[in-house]
């Protein structure tokens, strides 16, 4: 049975508990969170993956590796992605629960114990991160932030947010740029550290099988300091203007098929409506979307919805043929329009709800997606669990969808177009 | 007459069910105890390999052209009235299918209605429904999926080094085919190869997680149509020992140079091959892994970063080993690479770093087992292979020495063996 606890432990930080008996493996995360801006997301990413590399007491790469992976494969690694106009950045560290090792070793409390060094003992040299793994994960993220064109999807999503929330932090990718990147001193980082230690909002989450009393004790010793931080809460939804007139933007690269993303911008205020409209407009394989754009028209090979509720913003994305772009584009637009005029049938909306249930309450069965799940609700100031959420969704009318439905306007279409110059198949 | 088998590992204290079904199906099942999801996978060993063959009996071979099998599956969910996505949305379960070289899967996922589900399942996969004119229609949509891979740099390096590889063996084909092959294939064709390779003897069902062995027999005793053991028999050319080019290199645009270095090996069958498989995995982690001195060198060397990692690929006439990743310098990284294979066949693995290897693959297993979904890929894998169970693996890892990881390296990894595949930057 899942057990949810969320305190506070004041100075901005706060303390999140999931558990349920069958977990095998448990899962610690403390995450920073801060507004984005040009240079945050490159700073934040650098950062916490030169602290996972070592750490006073395991000063090298190797040493911390071969730390962790004694304990039974356990790993410290760090994370770096944006909730809304917000980046979250930290560490997180795995193991299987004590109960299942060989022996019945304690290994939970050796983990988080790795972690907590990383955190607040890193290995300096003269004062400053090693000039030897700053610039090997300076490299690293210069590379993830050149291989961005590899996905050629993800890339144009990538683009296509800079227009979409542009002049508002959402706008800065997850790395941020390559001049970001380069520009980073190690004096910086640290710099950027401690401010992050004063400043930023830190959510530790453990999700577990019960039996990590004592790491929760670790953390919360190791934080208790920081109570006294004058950190103020953030509202995370800041929902995107929409812009006057719809953006048309579009360049080209060589490539075989064309992306298309179009960003639809709403103020409806209950955002699991919006979740199960999203999800019965694109985000299903019975969807509006999948059945006519992609199945009876065939104009493009995926165009799923997704729903960002902190901009309150509804992406879709598309795989189209250069021939297709405006028909495509034309009929994403018309089915929104059928959708705001209740031209969908009650078992759509049924299949949607169910759809959308069966894929929430399936998160009970992980610890990290359960994790997961209490970090959104914490977004948005609540504590659902799927099953609370499933009911609220299970009453939402037809009227309510279609009015959610109107209220979507055009903001974006951004078109990465394949130039023609397309490689073949040897 | 159906009768059933318990599979069990005492030491994990788990087991599973396999059920000979009256029908031919084997249905495998592992019951998890507190979990709400449940996986299944209705599998067929048909992938795209299987391009010529015969019916037992029958004196010649047919040739069927390239991504017919691929192309099947995405036919096979259109039965005559509706589609497959249509008659799960009403239980809410999120399904899929994928093909591969050797075998042709439909899943679900759920967490409620499995049983009605599951039911679906087993009646679309048993219902074809292949005509002209849904063909044609098929054809825009795998057109569109055959030109989005072309755009992946990463897959166009794979199967690069396959024909770098593979001079004879079918996985040098494109598991989709071209639009040129696909062109050619008719209804006739479709309901040929479904009635050589659907026949129940020749597939299997894997179900974890929350399921009722007895509802599941109820519900195959319904539904599941006896039908002949067609004893098909595929044809596989004899492949030479050597590779069939030592190198391939392709331009696009990539941000970095990608490099896949391959070594290809004799093939293995049943236990054998699961036995080997482990000794290579932990072989190529002691050898490349994150602990290791070679990986150390190579990042010292800023010739790789995250991205870099191996693969090994073991199929019926198939086995080879593969170092992957980015790279400036590819051709170092695979000098690196050739001269750490030949010290480890002179100097054999250090025992301390065998342990922790074997120790956190243990506990990768560990955290396997608490996936409904990893559990049922595991069944899968054990489905594939007539003898081998789903805890083969873990008894390998048990009884593995570092000495059989030196002879796995002497065997499975020989740079006379040696083939490379880069795709570098237009």
């Amino acid at each position: 049975m899942l057990e949810f606890k969320r305190e506070r432990l004041g100075g901005g930080v706060s303390f999140s508990r999931v558990t349920d008996k069958k977990f095998k493996s448990c899962s610690v995360k403390v995450a920073f969170i801060t507004e984005n801006s040009y240079s945050s997301s490159a700073k934040s990413a650098l950062l916490f993956s030169i602290l996972a590399t070592s750490n006073a007491k395991l000063p090298s790469r190797t040493a911390l590796t071969e730390a962790a992976e004694e304990l039974y494969g356990s790993y410290i690694s760090s994370f770096s992605s944006r909730i809304g106009d917000y980046v979250t950045a930290g560490l997180e560290c795995g193991f299987i629960a004590d109960v299942n090792t060989i022996g019945k070793e304690v290994i939970s409390t050796k983990a988080v114990g790795i972690l907590l060094d990383c955190l607040f003992d890193p290995q300096l040299e003269d004062g400053l991160f090693s000039e030897e793994y700053f610039s090997l994960k300076q490299k690293e993220l210069c590379d993830a932030i050149a291989a961005y064109v590899n996905n050629k999807r993800a890339y144009a999503i990538r683009e296509a947010r800079k227009l979409i929330f542009k002049g508002e932090p959402a706008m800065y990718s997850d790395y941020g740029s390559l001049e970001d990147a380069t520009a980073i001193t190690r004096e910086d980082l640290l710099d950027y550290r401690r401010y992050l230690f004063d400043n930023a909002v830190i959510e530790i989450s453990v999700s577990s099988d019960g039996s990590t009393s004592d790491c929760e004790e670790l953390i919360k010793e190791r934080f208790r300091p920081f109570a006294n931080r004058n950190v103020q809460d953030i509202t995370y939804r800041t929902n995107s203007p929409l812009k006057a007139e719809p953006l048309f933007s579009e360049i080209s690269e060589s490539m075989n098929q064309s992306k298309m993303v179009m960003a639809f911008k709403s103020d409806y205020e209950d955002i699991y409506t919006v979740k199960l409209f999203s999800t019965m407009f694109g985000g299903a394989p019975f969807s509006m979307l999948f059945e006519n754009v992609r199945e009876k028209l065939s104009l493009c090979y995926y165009c799923p919805s997704v729903y960002i509720d902190t901009k309150g913003t509804m992406l879709v994305d598309s795989g189209v043929e250069n021939q297709n772009l405006t028909a495509a584009r034309e009929e994403i637009i018309r089915q929104l329009h059928q959708a705001a005029e209740g031209g969908f049938t009650d078992e759509l909306l049924e299949n949607s709800k169910r759809f959308i249930c069966d894929s929430f309450m399936s998160n009970y069965d992980s610890p990290y997606n359960m994790q997961d799940w209490f970090t959104a609700q914490m977004t948005r100031g609540t504590s659902f669990t799927p099953d609370e959420i499933c009911d609220r969704l299970n009453s939402v009318t037809k009227e309510q969808i279609r009015d959610c439905a109107a209220s979507f306007r055009l903001d974006t279409v951004f078109t990465v177009k394949a130039s023609g110059e397309a490689v073949n198949g040897q | 007459m159906t009768d059933k088998q318990i599979i069990r590992d005492e030491a994990l204290d788990e087991q599973y069910s396999i059920i000979h079904h009256k029908s031919g199906l084997d249905i495998l099942i592992w019951k998890m105890e507190g979990y709400r999801t449940t996986e299944a996978m209705f599998v067929t060993k048909y992938g795209s390999f299987n391009n010529i063959f015969r019916k037992a009996g029958q004196k010649d071979f047919t040739a069927v052209p390239e991504g017919i099998a691929h192309f099947l599956e995405h036919k096979l969910f259109e039965n005559e009235d509706c589609s497959a996505f249509a008659l799960y949305a009403k239980t809410g379960a999120d399904a899929n299918a994928y093909t591969t070289f050797d075998h042709t899967a439909y899943l679900f996922s759920c967490s409620q209605n499995w049983d009605k589900s599951l039911e679906v399942l087993l009646k679309f996969v048993q219902e074809p429904y292949f005509t002209r004119e849904n063909i044609d229609k098929e054809l825009g949509i795998i057109g569109q999926e055959i030109r989005m891979g072309l755009d992946s740099p990463e897959r166009r390096c794979f199967y690069a080094l396959l024909r770098a590889l593979y001079s004879e063996h079918p996985i040098k084909i494109d598991i989709v085919g071209t639009e040129e092959t696909i062109a050619k294939i008719t209804p006739e064709l479709l309901y040929e190869c479904y009635d050589n390779y659907y026949d129940l003897h020749n597939m299997f069902l894997a179900i974890a997680g929350n399921v009722d062995e007895d509802k599941v027999i109820e519900l195959a005793d319904k539904l599941l149509r006896d039908c002949e053991d067609r004893k098909v028999e595929t044809y596989i050319p004899s492949e030479p020992r050597d590779v069939c080019q030592k190198r391939i290199e392709l331009t696009c645009p990539v941000g970095l140079p990608i490099f896949n270095i391959g070594f290809k090996a004799e093939p293995l069958s049943g236990e054998e091959r699961v036995k080997k498989s482990v000794a290579a995995s932990v072989a190529l982690e002691l050898m490349s892994g994150t602990m290791s001195s070679l990986y150390k060198r190579l990042l010292d060397e800023r010739l790789i970063n995250s991205t870099f990692g191996y693969d090994i690929m073991a199929k019926d006439g198939i086995f080879f080993t593969a170092f992957t990743g980015e790279s400036e310098d590819p051709d170092r990284v695979c000098e690196l690479c050739i001269e750490e294979i030949e010290r480890v066949k002179r100097e054999g693995f250090d025992q301390r770093l065998f342990d922790i290897v074997r120790k956190s693959t243990y506990g990768q297993i560990i955290r396997e087992l608490s996936s409904p979904e990893r559990v049922c890929s595991g069944l899968m894998v054990s489905g594939m292979m007539d003898g081998v169970d789903s805890f083969c693996q873990i008894r390998a890892l048990r009884e593995l020495t570092a000495e059989q990881c030196r002879q796995a390296v002497d065997e499975l990894i020989d740079p006379e063996y040696c083939a490379v595949s880069v795709v570098r930057p237009e």
